[in-house]
């Protein structure tokens, strides 16, 4: 048979408006069409939040809102100030607890740790990211907050800015670790073998070298986990105590405090629509909208910038002497303001403790061996860095273990047939979870059926077929802000738009639409990370053979980066399933003891809100918390691990 | 006293399962250079590695035999790795500067080894830099990154880098391999000179620059030492036949 130009051409055109259209074009304008739903859904999310502030703005006004020093609706008094501040404080505390222990753990998992315990080690931090962040927010409420109360001298309540702070550390671990592991390892080998070969010690070739050359992809961790510090509303809101006040004095770490995102949490379920008070919680959220946005934007720049210094595409500035000098002086500023800061955090720790007195002893000791370990031989310092850097290693899997063992031992207790089959009595203090679980099934269910074709879609057309032109670049950043816009921001903005705008009501379709929103970056990402890895021969083999591109996406590719995007789904489930703010106010309702005929506009409960309900209006029904923590914690763990196996278990198999 | 400075008898090496080194005996005398030729693969850097233990950062390598600096045995277990590696310092295949500045990148080894005074610092950067014949091209710039510098210039740095923490020993690693031939003229240059103060072991796949450069030439094949001679007789004059198959290119 002759394949004939003409019939070559007539396979791959059609006639459009009086025009000839490649099929292949066709086909990259509709992904394109889909994979720009990402960037309406961000201006939308900007729009909504905008258009629900503006009544705020016109009475309050914007300044008296940002420097107000009381906030009390009640009283129509409306500063923002004191939840900025608390908002600040804890992410700093957050970050004091974080940065060390991640720092720490990444430079153990890839420097220290046998190469066949590195895996199991980044598990672990997974592990830690799987969690959802309202079981993290019970943990907290009945074990951290508890204890502190106990332990801390003079301490009058245990809800404080030190709890918030301690778990939101913990919470932004496993972004600290991931981010700086990955920037540690990906330091090229040839640094380390140049500073051993001059006879440095391995510590000194990790601190001298290899975390110095990683900085910017340590600082970038950092700021992700501040973000992530910043946006987290669950866990924070339950631990806090949300006092809008100031701490009294500032260091007062066992003063309450209240933040941005729990303070839209708690009021906006009973707040009137359409008040002062309705608009300023949106007013807000776009404060904390445009913070989160700034921090993620350096983040990405600093990576993009590291990036750039280990693959040069454009030739170095050549600098002059005096920006050269000054620079060097910088950094000997920083150094010793970076000495500062960790004195500075280890006097305010012991003095909360154990008084003035013993602060003073412990930063002598601290800066006697800052001094002593210049001197001594440097196989000591190693020692002794590798001791505490273990240490670290320790601490961190002993909160998971805590954490994991304090739920399973106290949640199995709860667990029977009838706690998973009946429905709750007694205000949730007697019988089952039988609805919430059902909802929580429904929801993710519905969720991911919106959310992949369109992530998949997005996915596939940002690896295949974007240049980089501006409009992609600009769907990239479309993704890039959804997935680090805050969750109780999308629960706002679900609000906004489904329920009110759309008019869905609080319901299970407006819980699926916004749920939906939340997951697309990672389903996106995972999938356009996938397509990427298929190798260039493999779609050049099919393309050689005569396929189009869309033959090759769809036979080719697509079955071989099938893993991948499986995966990503099961992740996206995990997080759909555990998250409770973007379901406050759109899909959950806290009481159902009848389930009537299925209806996509009847809301539904959900696992995670259940759970927090529980917590935070029935402190007696112990049994049944602890029975719900568990089984949100079993089901989002089981999901994580059937896409951690998963990933495993394919990229053994598939070697390329 | 032997008058070798290095003596390597009886080498056998183990990547895991893989011997990479058979029974490879050779001597380095002081003030030489001593250069490695062969195929690749062949072992002749695994060599190199095995004489300031750079082998040891390896998983799974195990090292049998004896190499004595100094008449003492390197490979025993009492050996302080890093005080021997200041004494041998060693130049890599792809330049590696630190991604510091061009002074910090010369300062990181006596600092690392406690010296903190500035102005001996300042001193020992510029003799070091001197010494690796790159003073001229980058003395009004020191503070800029040692990234911004040519490949060839990266290269020279990395040797007063070496320098810098005052060795006796210089084992080079195919260090011309990323260059090309005008940085690769100045190394070779550079080589020659050094020799008067320390002594040189390179590893090359360029015979051209073993016999330009080298006074002993060791021809090693599949793991082992073939041929071990002064370099005119390797060259002009080999003993054994496979030598002179491959320096004459039959076969590599």
């Amino acid at each position: 048979m002759v394949v004939g130009k003409q019939e070559v051409h007539r396979v791959k055109t059609r006639i459009i408006m009086g025009r000839t259209v490649h099929d292949d074009d066709l086909i990259k304008y509709g992904l394109m069409a889909v994979a720009s739903l990402a960037v309406i859904i961000v201006l939308g999310i900007i729009g909504f939040i905008a258009e629900g502030s503006m009544t705020a703005v016109r009475d309050i006004g914007l300044w008296n809102f940002l420097n107000g020093d009381v906030w009390r609706p009640n009283r129509e008094l409306y500063g923002a100030y004191p939840l900025i501040v608390g908002t600040v404080l804890v992410t700093i505390g957050a970050i004091a607890f974080a940065l060390p222990l991640g720092l720490g753990a990444a430079i153990f998992i890839s420097e220290l740790a046998p190469k066949r315990y590195r895996e199991p080690l980044k598990l672990i931090s997974e592990v830690f990211s799987g969690i959802p962040s309202v079981v993290y927010g019970f943990f907290g409420l009945v074990v951290l907050v508890p204890f502190l109360l106990n332990n801390v001298p003079g301490a009058t309540a245990g809800q404080s800015w030190l709890a918030g702070s301690i778990l939101l550390g913990i919470m932004a671990l496993p972004t600290i670790i991931s981010v700086a592991e990955d920037a540690i390892s990906s330091v090229p080998r040839s640094y380390r073998e140049a500073s051993l070969a001059m006879g440095a010690t391995r510590w000194q070739t990790t601190s001298r070298v290899v975390v110095p050359a990683a900085i910017s992809g340590i600082s970038a961790a950092t700021i992700l986990g501040i973000g992530r510090a910043m946006g987290e509303t669950m866990a924070v809101m339950m631990v806090t105590g949300n006092a809008p006040i100031f701490p009294e004095p500032l260091t007062n770490l066992m003063s309450p405090i209240r933040t941005i995102t729990a303070t839209i949490a708690m009021e906006m379920k009973e707040v009137a629509y359409g008040t002062t008070h309705f608009s300023a919680l949106f007013l807000l959220a776009l404060v904390l909208f445009v913070i989160v946005l700034l921090v993620n934007t350096t983040s990405r720049v600093i990576m993009r910038r590291m990036r750039e210094k280990f693959n040069p595409t454009k030739p170095p500035k050549i600098r002059s002497q005096r920006f050269m000098d000054a620079q060097e002086k910088a950094s000997r500023i920083f150094k010793l303001v970076r000495y500062a800061v960790i004195l500075g955090v280890i006097w305010i720790l012991v003095e909360l403790w154990f008084g003035a007195d013993a602060a003073l002893g412990s930063v002598m000791v601290v800066m006697g061996l800052m001094l002593v370990t210049r001197y001594t031989a440097a196989r000591w310092n190693q020692r002794l860095a590798h001791g505490i850097l273990s240490l670290v290693m320790l601490v961190v899997v002993g909160l998971l273990l805590v954490i994991i063992t304090d739920i399973v031992s106290n949640g199995i207790p709860a667990l029977s047939a009838e706690f998973i089959n009946e429905f709750p009595s007694q205000g949730g203090r007697a019988g089952g979870i039988y609805p919430a679980i059902l909802g929580t099934l429904k929801l993710v269910v519905g969720t991911i059926a919106i959310a992949v074709p369109i992530g998949v879609v997005s996915g596939i057309y940002l690896s295949e077929y974007a240049h980089d032109t501006r409009w992609t670049n600009f769907i990239r950043g479309g993704i890039d802000n959804l997935a680090g816009t805050p969750s109780v921001v999308f629960g706002l903005f679900g609000m906004a738009a489904f329920v009110i705008y759309l008019d869905f009501g609080v319901s299970l379709l407006a819980g699926w639409l916004t749920l939906a929103c939340l997951i697309l970056p990672v389903i996106v990402r995972t999938t356009e990370e996938a397509v990427k890895r298929v190798p260039q021969e493999l779609k050049e083999a099919s393309l050689a053979l005569g396929a189009t591109k869309w033959e090759t996406i769809t036979k080719v590719v697509l079955p071989a980066a099938f893993p991948g995007v499986i995966t990503g789904t099961i992740l996206s489930i995990g997080r759909a399933a555990g998250e409770t703010a973007p379901i406050m106010f759109t899909a959950v309702v806290a009481y159902q003891t009848r389930l009537g005929d299925f209806s996509v506009m009847d809301p539904v409960m959900a696992l995670p809100y259940h759970l927090y309900f529980l917590a935070s209006e029935v402190p007696d029904a112990y049994d049944n918390q602890y029975g719900t923590a568990l089984v949100l914690l079993i089901i989002v763990l089981s999901i994580y691990s059937a896409a951690t196996f998963l990933r495993y278990h394919y990229s053994k198999k598939i070697n390329w | 006293m032997s008058t070798n400075l290095i003596d390597i008898k009886g080498l056998n090496l183990w990547y895991g399962e893989n011997q990479a080194l058979h029974d490879v005996s050779m001597s380095v005398k002081p003030n030489s250079i001593t250069a490695l030729i062969g195929p690749s693969g062949c072992g002749k850097s695994t060599l190199l590695r095995s004489i300031n233990r750079m082998n040891d950062i390896i998983a799974g390598c195990r090292v049998e035999g004896e190499i004595t600096f100094h008449d003492k045995n390197i490979l025993a277990p009492e050996t302080d790795v890093m005080a021997l590696r200041k004494k041998i310092g060693m130049i890599f295949q792809k330049p590696n500067p630190f991604p510091m500045s061009i002074k910090d990148n010369v300062t990181y080894g006596p600092r690392l080894h406690g010296v903190t005074d500035r102005e001996s610092l300042d001193k020992l950067v510029e003799e070091c830099i001197n010494k690796s014949a790159l003073w001229s091209e980058v003395q009004d710039r020191l503070g800029a990154s040692a990234m911004s510098l040519s490949g060839g210039q990266q290269q020279r740095l990395c040797i007063a880098r070496a320098l810098s923490v005052n060795p006796e020993v210089i084992l080079m690693d195919e260090p011309t391999s990323a260059l090309d031939p005008i940085a690769t003229n100045k190394i070779e240059d550079l080589a020659q000179d050094l020799k008067k103060d320390y002594t040189v072991v390179i590893v090359t796949h360029n015979m051209q620059q073993a016999s330009r450069i080298s006074d002993y030439t060791g021809f090693m094949y599949m793991g082992k030492l073939i041929e071990f001679d002064k370099t005119e007789n390797i060259f002009e004059n080999p003993s054994e036949e496979l030598t002179e198959r491959y320096i004459t290119g039959r076969f590599g």
